[in-house]
């Protein structure tokens, strides 16, 4: 059975949000909401010796998600491919999803009452696409694939690049790496 | 998500211009609205990516801030009243005022001016030249020349000939220097100018591919662009503003003295080397440090690392001196061309597409004595681009003194003259003079306000676009709505007055199909066939040329002795220098050492940035909540000295003006530089954003420059000055106008 997951390959990524609205234009979430997706700047040091870093944060999706564990209705359930989902009709908007979050990764929709958050456009993937920010990102800084196929291009990326997970000491096994950086520059981003 | 589209329709993006060949995009309509977008990804150069602004598409159409219908005005000019009219009445009331005016002064009295926003060489622009000289007149102008890119073309041209510019060709390069650029953060998509290369769906791209491919990338630049952080810059040189060209000429004279220029090149193929040589003595590496802030051992690395790859290129965009943009603008192709990298792969190339697509803007027709009347027609510059284009400055001084007479009415098609021009109050000044004016745009700008008929434009999603090319490629965008309220495709607008003002001859009696298959018509394919070909479009034949490199025969064929002009006699004999100095802007603190204690920071701004262009699309939200407020960079530390913090309104006052931004910390800033953006005053009803003050005391940077001291042979306006800052309170919002709501 596959097993979704992401690499972002920070050394492509410009930070210029294509992504965040691209979810948004995709999945038709208003303005006003925190959306699905966030671009963070961690830029450290002094002029000029400074470092600068831009990369995109969304749903890990985590291998032991807390978001699934806490949530009472089994509206955040994981798929038979891996992927962390979300299924709005169940959802009551307790938001304990948001809190158990340790990425921030999610949020709450206040029209709708409901929580939110990245399920890897499972629709589009059921429908053989890659996800939508994968595949209209300006840089084309994300890959998309089969983590149980060692041959996809994704798990080859994670090997031959070494790609690291945010924050791997929480736990929770996320099935998105990141690629080009630094791992204490990664963890900056959810200080 | 489950829902299927009704409809997928293959079109091209509206976000860098109506009329560019810009990125793919397939708009997906459900139940007649259009409801989402996705890349196309057969479009050639954007391959199926979007940037922010083409993700953003739908907020864009369906905007409550767009123009809704026709209005004229009630009551005083720049009173700010306005009824709704219908298009009948608004355009018989164009024709009738236009008519009058012709018969009454003379047809040069009727002046059209275009923006960004309707790309350059595109089919609008092409269409509203004919318009022009269809009418008679050659008074055709726009703020681009003198705030923006284009100026620098013609020293390039006086240098290295060619047809526009050479561009960066990064597919190739081991070496890229990014000059004062966006690293492709936003700029213009044109059919002409840049050659298209300007900008998200294929700058940053080609950086990125290249980088992965072990070429280094240098940044010139006072603060560390996006494109440079990750890890990717190999060297960043943050220059002192305004400086650049001392730091260019340095790099000329080390590259000389130490012999690493191209010696059969520059042998075969320049003149007046000699003459160049003895010139850059005096940028001596160690003087040019204390110009630039650049420490003299790494001007003397990067000019010795640029010399000696064959493979590097540089890309300029916007020249970071505007008053001295003859010595930037001639010493970077000087550098380009005597180390040998003119027109070789990975160096700095021309651009020629298979083919150019237009038709006959009937100019020949203007009189030559109509032509001698355009505003700066005496001018070098002007006559330089054949008097095709007046100058700004010029209309500008001719309205408030009369000399050499007054104009009388303007059109204006997507253009903010108030937004974008140097400097605002004059400029308002100057419109308040016209008789008529009409303004005709998607949304209300600062400029619309002052106009007497006001006419809503329907954006690119909503016409039966034009035709574009790139390179081989042939691309159309095809209509996906029905334009919304009362808003009209700009391009059948002025068929409709051509016909009305009994044009309708030179007009194609009004066919709006017969005018694309005109315009078209040079590529051999027709529209039928490229609106069959769908999101794939249509490939036309390369030619041997476009994929020709050292055409040097053909692109010096126009300069003297068909050479490189290192010395450049054309100017001499014109009363310019003949070679490009470092003179510095009106106040820096080269210049203007004794202004430093009252105005002790520098002061400059950035064109481009992901979420806007110049003064567009701060009205749509999914763009606006990403940078929400008129920013100025500032360095942490510097604004600490002044108990600002992040976010933050602060007050920037020049010699010349004071302008209010929110502070955006930024430490890959030079701390002793404000950055600035320009383009700011559009409010977001969506957000609950107000408008803000465009003049003295508002969010325009444009009024903190000095207007009087100009580049003496473009007119060029600088944008860099010294300022003071200090924390204040938010700017007074200006309600937006009911009736155009």
């Amino acid at each position: 059975m596959a097993r979704y997951g992401l690499v972002i390959n920070v050394k492509r990524c410009i930070g210029c949000n294509s992504c965040t609205v691209a979810c948004k234009n995709w999945h038709q979430i208003g303005a006003g909401v925190e959306g699905r997706r966030r671009v963070v700047d961690v830029t450290s040091g002094r002029y000029p010796r400074l470092s600068k870093w831009i990369f995109p944060i969304s749903c890990m999706q985590c291998d032991e998600a807390p978001c699934i564990t806490v949530c009472p209705t089994e509206a955040t359930f994981r798929r038979k491919d891996g992927i962390v989902a979300l299924d709005a009709a169940k959802c009551i908007g307790c938001k304990q999803c948001i809190d158990a979050c340790p990425y921030h990764a999610r949020y709450f929709d206040e029209k709708k009452g409901v929580a939110d958050g990245c399920d890897l456009c499972s629709s589009r993937i059921d429908g053989g696409l890659q996800p939508y920010c994968v595949e209209s990102c300006a840089t084309r800084a994300m890959v998309f694939g089969d983590l149980s196929d060692p041959q996809s291009d994704a798990s080859r990326l994670i090997r031959s690049e070494k790609g690291i997970q945010l924050s791997p000491q929480k736990g929770t096994k996320p099935k998105v790496y990141y690629i080009g950086i630094l791992g204490s520059a990664l963890e900056m981003s959810i200080v | 998500m489950g829902e299927s589209p009704d409809r997928i329709v293959s079109t091209l993006c509206h976000g860098c211009s109506y009329g560019g060949y810009n990125c793919g995009i397939l708009a997906y309509v459900k139940h007649g609205k259009m409801v989402r977008v996705a890349g196309n990804p057969y479009n050639p150069l954007s391959e199926g990516r979007l940037c922010p602004k083409g993700q953003s598409a739908v907020q864009w159409v369906y905007n409550e801030q767009r123009l809704k219908y026709p209005l004229m005005r009630i009551g005083e000019r720049g009173e700010e009243k306005f009824k709704r009219i219908s298009w009948d009445e608004a355009l018989n009331l164009t024709a009738e005022k236009l008519r009058a005016i012709k018969e009454a002064y003379g047809p040069e009295y009727i002046m059209l001016s275009k923006g960004q926003s309707s790309s350059w060489l595109g089919l609008h622009h092409f269409l509203w030249m004919r318009f022009l000289h269809g009418m008679g007149s050659a008074n055709l102008g726009w703020w681009g020349p003198y705030v923006c890119y284009g100026p620098q073309l013609m020293y390039h041209k006086l240098v290295i000939g060619g047809p526009t510019y050479a561009r960066a060709d990064y597919d190739n390069a081991d070496l890229i220097i990014e000059w004062f650029t966006g690293g492709g953060t936003g700029g213009a998509s044109r059919g002409g100018v840049e050659t298209t290369d300007t900008n998200m769906r294929s700058v940053p791209v080609k950086i990125l591919d290249r980088l992965e491919k072990g070429a280094r990338l240098v940044i010139i630049n006072p603060q560390l662009i996006p494109i440079g952080a990750n890890g990717r810059t190999y060297k960043w040189m943050p220059v002192r503003p305004g400086t650049d060209s001392a730091l260019a000429l340095a790099m000329i004279n080390i590259i000389i003295k130490e012999g690493l220029y191209d010696k059969d090149f520059v042998g075969k193929w320049c003149d007046g080397f000699d003459k160049l040589i003895e010139h850059v003595r005096q940028y001596s590496p160690e003087e040019v440090e204390k110009i630039t802030d650049i420490p003299a051992k790494d001007i003397r690395a990067v000019a010795r690392e640029y010399a000696k790859t064959k493979r590097a290129c540089i890309r300029v965009s916007e020249s970071p001196e505007k008053r001295d943009l003859q010595g930037f603008a001639m010493a970077i192709p000087i550098l380009i061309a005597i180390t040998g990298h003119l027109d070789r792969p990975g160096g700095n190339v021309w651009f020629h597409p298979a083919c150019r697509l237009g038709f006959d803007t009937l100019v020949k027709t203007v009189p030559e004595e109509m032509k001698a009347r355009i505003f700066g027609g005496e001018k070098f510059y002007i006559k330089f681009r054949g008097r095709t284009t007046c100058d700004l400055t010029s209309t500008i001084e001719a309205l408030i003194t009369g000399r050499p007479y007054r104009p009388k009415a303007m059109l204006w098609f997507g253009t903010n003259f108030m937004g974008t021009g140097r400097n605002p109050a004059l400029i308002a000044e100057a419109v308040k003079k016209l008789e008529f004016i009409v303004a005709v745009d998607v949304v209300p700008t600062q400029a619309t306000r002052y106009a007497d008929i006001i006419l809503p434009a329907a954006t690119r999603y909503e016409c039966d676009g034009e035709p574009t090319i790139w390179q081989d490629h042939l691309a159309i965008a095809n209509k996906v709505i029905e334009p919304l309220w009362e808003a009209r495709n700009e391009l059948e607008v002025t068929l409709d007055l051509a016909c009305r003002l009994g044009m309708e001859k030179d007009f194609w009696n009004g066919d709006y199909n017969a005018m694309l298959e005109e315009f078209v018509g040079p590529s051999g394919v027709t529209i039928e066939e490229l609106r069959a070909s769908g999101p794939k479009g249509i490939y036309v034949p390369r030619t041997e040329l476009m994929d020709k490199r050292e055409r040097y025969e053909m692109v010096f064929e126009n300069l003297p002795n068909k050479k490189v002009q290192l010395y450049n006699s054309t100017l001499e004999q014109n009363g310019y220098d003949a070679m490009p100095t470092y003179k510095g802007e009106p106040e820096d603190p080269v210049t203007t050492p004794h202004l430093l204690k009252e105005y002790p920071l520098i002061f400059t701004d950035e064109h481009s940035q992901y979420y806007n262009h110049h003064s567009w699309m701060r009205n749509v939200p999914w763009l606006r909540e990403l940078r929400k407020d008129p920013y100025a960079k500032i360095n942490p530390e510097t604004a600490r000295q002044y108990g600002i913090a992040d976010g933050d309104w602060m007050e920037i006052e020049s010699p010349h003006g004071m302008m209010k931004a929110v502070a955006l910390f930024f430490a890959g800033l030079r701390p002793d530089t404000i950055m600035g953006q320009h383009g700011w005053w559009q409010g977001c009803t969506a957000l609950g954003l107000p408008e803000y003050p465009g003049f003295n005391g508002g969010t325009n940077p444009n009024v903190l420059y000095n207007y009087e001291q100009r580049d003496p042979m473009t007119e060029n306006l600088t944008k860099n000055t010294l300022v003071r800052i200090r924390k204040t309170t938010p700017p007074d919002g200006v309600a937006p106008l009911k009736e155009m709501m």
